[in-house]
């Protein structure tokens, strides 16, 4: 089994800063060093870039850059230097188990499944979304139901229409950006649904997103019911205030209701309390973090320290 | 009536419905070379009641000795490893906890205690609270007596299911989906079975395994003296942190019907079933009232349950049998309600509890009933082993994840698509696929493309579960039209 000094798992944000930031303290620690043999980044998709890919909006870099770039532009000024880097990608591979001997058991496309031993592991695994059956709603069980992420990959990569009168349950960023985005692509949105009085997201989104285009915020309600049998045909949200249930009638309802930190491949032995020292988790998946600049910033120093920790013993 | 493709297609038995009882009719009667089609009304196999149940193989102690629902599970028991070994389903026999709080529950415990031990069942104990505890320690210590039957167990009711359905078609049984059927009539010898108000299957005997409308098809043909009064049952899916938070299946006894905890095959703990009264046309749905209820009796009994993560909910199809002449008297609990018109009509009619634990027991007695009546001598063939179609699911290029929850690969999804599923639920019931924690939405756009690509049809005709539930937006069917 082939030793990697420095394994990092996720090639979103936080996998591409770290590895960048790895192989540049390793250059100037041991210059005589190919990153390649040193550095391995682990990634499922067959691109670098993770949720960045799907954002095409703006208001990424702001502190990072001093600009405001879209997801896609803030992913570029990572993803082209670290496609020259020399550092080892692995596309289309996913780590399934972290294991507490210091390997880990892949399957992909061009490894088929192994297990790869490592020195020291940086996991950048970002997030899943809380899903929607998850809050056990009363009804039906029709298509047209998104979780946010699903319908902006949809929208934005697969460039396909998912529904022409949406509701967008949770008015957090994810749910206003996905509201906005719908109205950008000539859809209705009949509202946003809050369970709190007061609406999610950064103040800038809630201008941007939806006061500029004048999609209503329902706020203190939640999605009671799910009505169609085999299409989604309405909602009944109810007021948690007022007790009282209304009926949208609707073709889509996409679900914005939170992100998890992706943890689940590490072993169970392996809790975020008790984590060996080989182990740094860093971006999303370490906590959800408000801005992806500060995804960077922590990553970056995972990186670095991944290789002041490893060289000790190379 | 036009006939099928200009020819009429004479069958020596057509079966009506393609849940659990309708496949393992048509996998014991392909047994027995007849020539056999399956009609189902939808897009595939295991659509109805038999998609959404307990998922438990009784022991057999909850009927009196001698009858024929016990001879059946004892039967169907005793024999399940086998089974599932020839049709390559995986099954645990995971043992299972009766257990009781209050006089009445205890009375019923111990009544099922004498009439497991009448009826035999290997292992039967009766346990005191502190055995209970060392077997089961999440179990609430409310729990006075429990009733341990090492011989229950959990399948995965899809699995088998498919398994059932695809050994069939491998001994030669036809399958025609999308295709109800509107009329039965029969002339001479022949049955003529009128298909979506077109086309017309001539066959010898039919078989009708219609589930929930098992009797609104008996009754094209003649007046059912059975009739069902569907219900709802509602069920609730745990994804269980710690893998051993329960280990056997556990029946809660109180002073009404309660509900089940079953440990899955794949990790999960399924609860349930909460009912409530339905139509035969209304929708599967949960209702607000119903989780509630859930989630109150699973804590009641695992109380650590309320710590773990809720995956979804949902609900199945129960058929409640009645008698017509006298809509107050239920036939629940009966023996197996078998009608045979004796003029080669058989109907399996508001079969609930134990079915899926007999389903291919009930299918052999079927089979006999159908080779009796068509005067035929018995030769039965074994059922072959499975075709397994590893043909994707193997090559190293196919490796890769796209249900990340599962660990469902793309080879997996093109041996799925292989096997016959159409839709993204189709993959699902035979991968497993979008049933972890984030229920799909990583996996469905990447399943609805593999789809797409692979029966060269556009993405936006792909459906979650048959016509008119398309995944991408309907106005992008409108538009194709």
């Amino acid at each position: 089994m082939n030793h990697i000094p420095v394994l990092i798992i996720g090639g979103g944000a936080a996998g591409m800063a770290a590895a960048l930031a790895a192989a540049k303290r390793l250059s100037e620690l041991k210059p005589d060093i190919n990153p390649g043999e040193y550095i391995t980044l682990l990634e499922r998709e067959s691109a670098p870039g993770g949720v960045l890919r799907q954002c095409i909006h703006h208001g990424f870099g702001l502190t990072r850059f001093s600009s405001d770039l879209t997801g896609v532009e803030y992913m570029r000024r990572f993803s082209e230097p670290f496609l020259t880097s020399g550092i080892r990608f692995r596309p289309d591979t996913s780590a399934l188990h972290i294991f507490p001997d210091r390997t880990v058991s892949v399957s992909g496309l061009h490894t088929g499944r192994a297990r790869l031993a490592f020195d020291h592991l940086i996991l950048a695994s970002g997030c899943y979304e809380r899903s929607f059956w998850s809050l056990t709603p009363a009804g039906t069980r029709p298509s047209g139901i998104y979780a946010a992420g699903e319908a902006q990959y949809l929208i934005n990569c697969c460039h396909k229409s998912i529904g022409e009168q949406a509701v967008v349950l949770g008015s957090g960023d994810m749910g206003q950006i996905l509201a906005r985005r719908m109205v950008l692509e000539g859809k209705k949105v009949l509202a946003v649904i809050e369970k709190n009085p007061v609406c999610g997201g950064l103040r800038k989104n809630q201008q941007e997103c939806l006061e500029k285009y004048q999609i209503p915020v329902l706020l203190s309600s939640t999605v009671l019911a799910v009505h169609g049998e085999s299409r989604i045909t309405g909602v009944t949200v109810q007021n948690l205030q007022t007790q009282e249930d209304t009926f949208l009638p609707c073709d889509t309802l996409i679900s914005a209701v939170g992100l998890i930190p992706e943890q689940r491949i590490l072993d169970r032995s392996l809790t975020k309390d008790r984590l060996p020292e080989w182990i740094s988790l860093c971006g999303n998946c370490h906590h959800v973090h408000k801005i992806v600049d500060s995804v960077t910033l922590q990553a970056e120093e995972a990186g670095r320290e991944a290789v002041e920790k490893t060289l000790k013993d190379y | 009536m036009r006939i099928l493709d200009g020819q009429p297609s004479v069958y020596d038995t057509v079966i009506i419905g393609g849940g659990l009882l309708g496949c393992f009719c048509a996998l014991n009667l392909a047994r027995c070379s007849l020539k056999t089609l399956l009609l189902e009304k939808r897009e595939d196999v295991c659509t109805g009641i038999s998609k959404a149940n307990t998922a438990v193989i009784y022991p057999g102690y909850d009927n009196r000795p001698g009858t024929l629902k016990t001879t059946l599970t004892l039967k169907a028991n005793r024999d399940f490893e086998k089974l599932c070994q020839k049709l390559n389903v995986s099954f645990s026999r995971c043992g299972s906890l009766l257990i009781s709080e209050g006089p009445k529950g205890r009375q019923t415990v111990e009544k099922k205690y004498r009439q497991g031990i009448e009826n035999q069942i290997p292992g039967l104990k009766l346990l005191s609270a502190r055995e209970l505890s060392e077997l089961e320690p999440g179990l609430t210590p409310k729990a006075s007596l429990g009733l341990y039957a090492p011989s229950a167990g959990t399948v995965h009711p899809w699995e088998l299911c498919i398994a059932a359905w695809e050994a069939a078609k491998e001994l030669g049984a036809q399958t025609m989906f999308h295709s109800e059927v509107t009329g039965i009539c029969k002339k001479d010898a022949y049955f003529h079975l009128e298909i979506n108000h077109k086309h017309t299957v001539l066959s010898r005997s039919v078989i009708n395994c219609a589930g929930i409308l098992a009797d609104q098809v008996q009754a094209l043909y003649t007046e059912p003296v059975i009739r069902i009064r569907p219900e709802l049952a509602e069920y609730m899916l745990f994804e269980p942190e710690k893998k051993d938070l329960l280990k056997h299946i556990i029946f809660y006894e109180t002073e009404e019907k309660g509900i089940s905890l079953v440990p899955t095959l794949n990790g999960k703990i399924l609860a349930g079933p909460v009912n409530r009264p339905a139509n035969a046309d209304s929708p599967l749905s949960t209702s607000d009232a119903g989780q509630k209820k859930l989630l109150a009796e699973s804590e009641k009994i695992l109380p650590k349950i309320a710590e773990e993560k809720k995956l979804r909910s949902f609900s199945g199809l129960r058929p409640n049998p009645y008698d017509p002449a006298d809509p107050q008297r239920s036939l629940r609990g009966m023996e197996p309600l078998i009608t045979d018109t004796k003029d080669g009509l058989i109907s399996l009619i508001g079969i609930k509890t134990p079915g899926l634990t007999c389903s291919h027991e009930l299918g052999k007695l079927i089979r006999d009933k159908v080779l009796d009546f068509l005067h035929i001598d018995p030769v039965v063939k074994e059922i072959p082993p499975r075709p397994v179609f590893r043909e994707y699911s193997e090559n190293p290029a196919c490796q890769k994840i796209l249900c990340r929850c599962e660990g469902i690969t793309s080879g997996e999804v093109l041996d799925a698509i292989q096997r016959g599923a159409t839709t993204i639920d189709g993959v699902k019931k035979r991968t497993g696929s979008g049933m972890g924690l984030c229920q799909g939405s990583h996996c469905s756009p990447r399943i609805a493309e593999i789809l797409s690509s692979t029966l060269s049809v556009p993405m936006e005709q792909i459906t979650k579960d048959g016509p008119g539930s398309c995944y991408l937006s309907p106005g992008c069917q409108r538009n194709l039209l």
